[in-house]
């Protein structure tokens, strides 16, 4: 090979992904993806250890996605996978990132303001930082993302251009949304029909939770292109913003076409095993605490159940004592990895999970069986209330 | 004359490369698709299934799937079976990172004039400095 890895190399990188264009905009804060040994292989990590040895380093705060392992609890992962893992996590610390392995760095990791113009990769947490806080950031990929942290800045298209986040599209949703899984159906189907224009959605009745916002934006970052979603009465600046002409009125129909194409009618075979994962993205704090304050009424889970936050939503909750009752009632809790775990990719059980982005990677990229259910109705079902008395269900 | 025969090509990462030309009109997807270690095409049902990309100049219209292709443009030419030169029909975010990390020449003409002025096997030079593609004296 001629070249050696230098800043120049990732200045072109920008530069020929803007047909070679040389506008950039400073940025301060940097989030990447492509970290699991499961998506990059060894093609990736190859590339991250030369580029660690290459005296490289990052110029801005920069955070990295979840691994796929947990490295306190990885007994079920192949230790190849395991110590390849962990040379990626190590390359990446080298040139500077904070060991955040979260998908949502935005809580604690990376925290941003209103305003602040960055580059991260990972969908959801684009959307999260555009929609929900008000900064400015496109969808980078692994690579651009990468290139903007070591040098500092990112091009100047899309988003960071005058207009360039402006909404292209209204949607109107007429229907009825009961819980977390509604939201993730709705920002998956507008994800759909919006095709690259930013949507603005108003809804009937809006409610103020977050949580719920979180899926409708992680639904729409697995099937859109845009990286904001304009929610009226919640994103910063809306009232603002020109109203597209263009509308598409949404209701329940919409969201259950796409919900059969994500979620099994079917429930597993008597050989096959069922586990429950929630937390894509991670479970905040907050989230954490609600799942433990629902699971107060019952004893236990009948079925193997799988919570994913981040490291430092792991500390915080076990500093508070949140996390003590969640083991206690047989649920595991891991960090630093994601859904796309090592284990689930080997033993191949029926996966129901609350998350619509989480369903689509599993049948997508680990061709799983997913059964799509809000966290509350598999409580209701799973939940054993005493000792010995099985819940319903499958 | 030799001079009419050259096309004239949009360089979008420098280089001069020689070799030959290895022609698909499918997108390839560099992730899954190709052997990070020996460069062969391996997606089924792929018009370049089987063949080698070393030291070919390859043309295809784009690129097609994970993004994580880049890397493995990259680690193709670390070993040095990755092609040596890249042609494409059009912008590609996936290709174009990975070969300027490998230092691949790439340009990107106009996929239909390249189909009917050259033959899939001939000798060509891909001159990425003067920005045009022909064949050698």
């Amino acid at each position: 090979m001629k070249t050696r890895i230098t800043r120049r190399t990732f200045r072109k990188i920008l530069e020929s992904i803007q047909a070679g264009r040389k506008r950039y905009v400073k940025i301060s804060s940097a989030h990447l993806s492509g970290v699991s040994y499961l998506n990059i292989g060894d093609a990736g990590l190859e590339f991250l250890e030369d580029l660690s040895r290459s005296g490289l380093r990052f110029k801005v705060r920069t955070t990295i996605n979840p691994g796929c392992v947990d490295f306190d609890s990885a007994v079920e992962c192949d230790s190849e996978v395991v110590e390849k893992q962990g040379r990626i996590v190590k390359s990446l610390k080298n040139m500077g990132a904070v060991e955040s392995l979260t998908c949502t760095p935005y809580l604690f990791d990376n925290p941003l303001r209103r305003g602040q113009k960055i580059a991260w990769a990972e969908s959801s947490a684009v959307l999260y930082a555009n929609s929900i806080i008000g900064a400015s950031t496109n969808k980078e990929g692994s690579l651009t993302a990468l290139a903007s942290a070591i040098l500092g800045y990112t091009s100047q298209s899309g988003i960071h251009l005058r207009s360039g986040g402006n909404p292209g599209v209204l949607f109107e949703y007429k229907g009825g949304l009961e819980n977390e899984l509604d939201y993730g159906l709705l920002g998956y189907v507008m994800g759909l029909k919006a095709g690259a224009e930013a949507p603005y959605l108003r809804l009937k009745k809006p409610v103020a939770s977050i949580p719920y916002y979180k899926q409708l934006l992680a639904g729409f970052g697995t099937s859109g292109a845009a990286p904001i979603v304009w929610i009226e009465n919640l994103t910063p600046g809306f009232s603002r913003v020109r109203k597209p002409g263009r509308k598409i009125v949404l209701d329940r129909s919409d969201l259950e076409k796409e919900r059969v194409t994500l979620s099994e009618e079917t429930p597993p075979p008597h050989d096959v095993k069922l586990v429950f994962v929630t937390g894509c993205p991670h479970m905040s704090l907050d989230e954490i605490e609600d799942f433990n304050e629902a699971l107060r009424s019952i004893n236990r889970l009948s079925v193997e159940t799988w919570v994913f936050t981040s490291r430092s939503a792991y500390s915080e909750a076990l500093r508070k004592g949140l996390l003590q009752g969640l083991l206690g009632k047989g649920v595991r809790v891991f960090k630093d990895s994601c859904i796309m775990y090592c284990s689930l990719k080997k033993s191949k059980p029926y996966v129901m999970t609350n998350s619509v982005k989480a369903a689509y990677y599993l049948r997508g990229s680990f061709r799983l069986k997913t059964i799509l259910k809000p966290l509350k109705e598999f409580i209701e079902e799973y939940g054993v209330k005493q000792h010995g008395f099985k819940g319903q269900g499958y | 004359m030799l001079s009419s025969m050259a096309l004239k090509v949009k360089v979008i990462n420098k280089g001069v490369a020689k070799g030959s030309l290895l022609m698909s009109r499918q997108p390839i997807s560099f992730f899954g698709g190709v052997d990070p270690l020996t460069g062969m095409v391996v997606e089924k049902n792929h018009p370049l299934e089987g063949v080698g990309l070393r030291s070919r100049i390859l043309a295809v219209p784009s690129s097609k799937g994970s993004t994580v292709g880049s890397y493995v443009v990259y680690s193709l030419a670390k070993r040095g079976v990755a092609p040596s030169g890249i042609i494409l029909g059009r912008g590609d975010n996936i290709i174009i990172p990975g070969a300027i990390l490998g230092g691949i020449p790439v340009v990107i003409v106009d996929m239909q004039k390249l189909l009917s002025l050259f033959k899939n096997g001939e000798t060509v030079i891909l001159d990425g400095r003067r920005g045009r593609i022909l064949r050698p004296m």
